[in-house]
């Protein structure tokens, strides 16, 4: 063979010293693997499924925190369902962002193959009539398991605070049926502050691979707040005026 | 052992003799430099993992804090108004489960929260009603029966776990009744 002593290729340190510096290497791309890996493993134990939850309840709690007492538009609450008075975003074809108000109303679909959250949005009309909504409803968040609403109330004669599972104060009470004659198909038209409970809570279960999980939020509406302790306040100062009266 | 480099057609073996006497496969100082380049190489693409993982549990650990903030806060709230006050100062605590904080979460129990309750002072204290019987009353007793009390309260969750500390904080002010009420 044409060979030159000067080509005498590697020696044998040398190829060790290599395959040293390889395995080296080596490991360390398997490393770099596994903990991608690892990585992997860690965001499939916190899910997407408890993110969707979390920022649904951020979006209800939004809508919630901006609702007062409306005039034809009650706070109607079920347990399943509720729709309230807010304020509406919407974006005019100009690219105007406008707000009006209007209804807004949460529940649970159980229409399609999978029960969803939905949200329903009406204008100030529209709610007033009771009618449709314009856009129809938007699933906000599908599939859960199961949606729960609960009512803050105050209750002026026992004065105790409760959780309750139904909230409608539309339909005028007995004692104040002479008085509301509203036309049929239109809320009551009273304006009240115990039209807002003080708070709602919701409750949504969803599945988070094999398990149902719950996540509970509690929002409690500034506005009706302030309305109900100046109404406990006006009520104590009118009881104490008429002590005084009959003193005298 | 060698490297050949070239054709094996014939014409051009004197050409590959030359060749191979001047190449004779990679040296040493050439390996060395080759592996060097590569190890800096992966470092930077493990360094990008490890940043996108701090990152990713920042935002989970802001999360979960956040959730338990506004339970917490939740609670407080309820607790304001059905005993119609809350106690100025300084209070904390353990979030004790993950069934009371309604999470499921790894190491619930070192949750912490700590809560300062201030009571405000108010510039204009009351709406004034008109069947208040104003001019009967002296300057304290109006004082007593101020319509409201505003409190400023501060919630702070932290995670015993997480070293660093990261504390997340969420201020508001809480409406109570006068303290006549209470």
């Amino acid at each position: 063979m044409p060979r030159t002593h000067k080509t005498k290729g590697f020696t044998l340190v040398e190829l060790m010293l290599v395959a040293v510096l390889l395995g080296i290497v080596g490991l360390a791309i398997v490393a770099t693997f596994a903990g991608g890996l690892k990585i992997f493993d860690r965001m499939e134990s916190y899910t997407a499924a408890k993110t969707d939850v979390l920022l649904s309840m951020e979006k209800m709690e939004k809508d919630l925190r901006s609702t007062f007492p409306v005039k034809g538009v009650g706070f109607i609450g079920e347990a399943k369902k509720m729709t309230f008075p807010a304020i509406l975003r919407t974006v005019s074809a100009k690219g105007q962002a406008e707000e009006s108000l209007g209804s807004v109303s949460y529940y649970l679909d159980n229409a399609g193959d999978v029960r969803a959250l939905s949200r329903e949005e009406r204008t100030y009309i529209q709610a007033v009539q009771k009618g449709s909504s314009e856009h129809g409803d938007i699933a906000v968040l599908a599939p859960i398991e199961d949606l729960n609403f609960q009512y803050f109330s105050y209750d002026p004669e026992a004065e105790t605070y409760s959780w309750v599972n139904l909230w409608d104060k539309s339909e005028p009470k007995e004692d104040q049926k002479e008085e509301g004659k509203a036309p049929k198909g239109v809320i009551a038209l009273e304006n009240r502050p115990e039209d807002i409970p003080l708070g709602v809570r919701i409750k949504i279960s969803y599945r988070d691979g094999d398990k149902t999980l719950t996540l509970n939020r509690t929002v409690f509406i500034k506005t009706a707040v302030s309305l109900n302790l100046a109404k406990k306040k006006a009520k104590a100062e009118k009881h104490n005026s008429k002590k005084v009266e009959s003193e005298q | 052992m060698t490297l050949r480099i070239g054709s094996d057609d014939p014409s051009s073996r004197c050409e590959e003799k030359n060749t191979l006497l001047v190449e004779k496969g990679f040296t040493l100082i050439e390996v060395l430099l080759a592996v060097s380049i590569l190890a800096i190489g992966l470092v930077g693409i493990l360094r990008a993992y490890a940043t996108s993982t701090s990152a990713m549990e920042k935002s989970q650990y802001d999360m979960d804090a956040v959730f338990l903030l506004k339970t917490a806060m939740g609670q407080m709230e309820e607790k304001a108004l059905t005993e119609g006050n809350i106690v100025p100062g300084v209070s904390d605590g353990v979030f004790a489960s993950a069934e009371e904080a309604d999470l499921d979460m790894k190491h619930s129990d070192r949750w912490l929260w700590n809560q300062e309750v201030q009571k405000m002072d108010l510039p204009s204290k009351k709406v004034k009603h008109d069947f208040a019987d104003k001019e009967k009353k002296s300057d304290a007793e109006k004082e007593k029966e101020a319509d409201f009390f505003l409190n400023k309260l501060k919630l702070i969750v932290v995670n015993s776990a997480r070293i660093p500390l990261r504390e997340v904080s969420l201020e508001t002010y809480v409406r109570t009744e006068s303290a006549k009420n209470s």
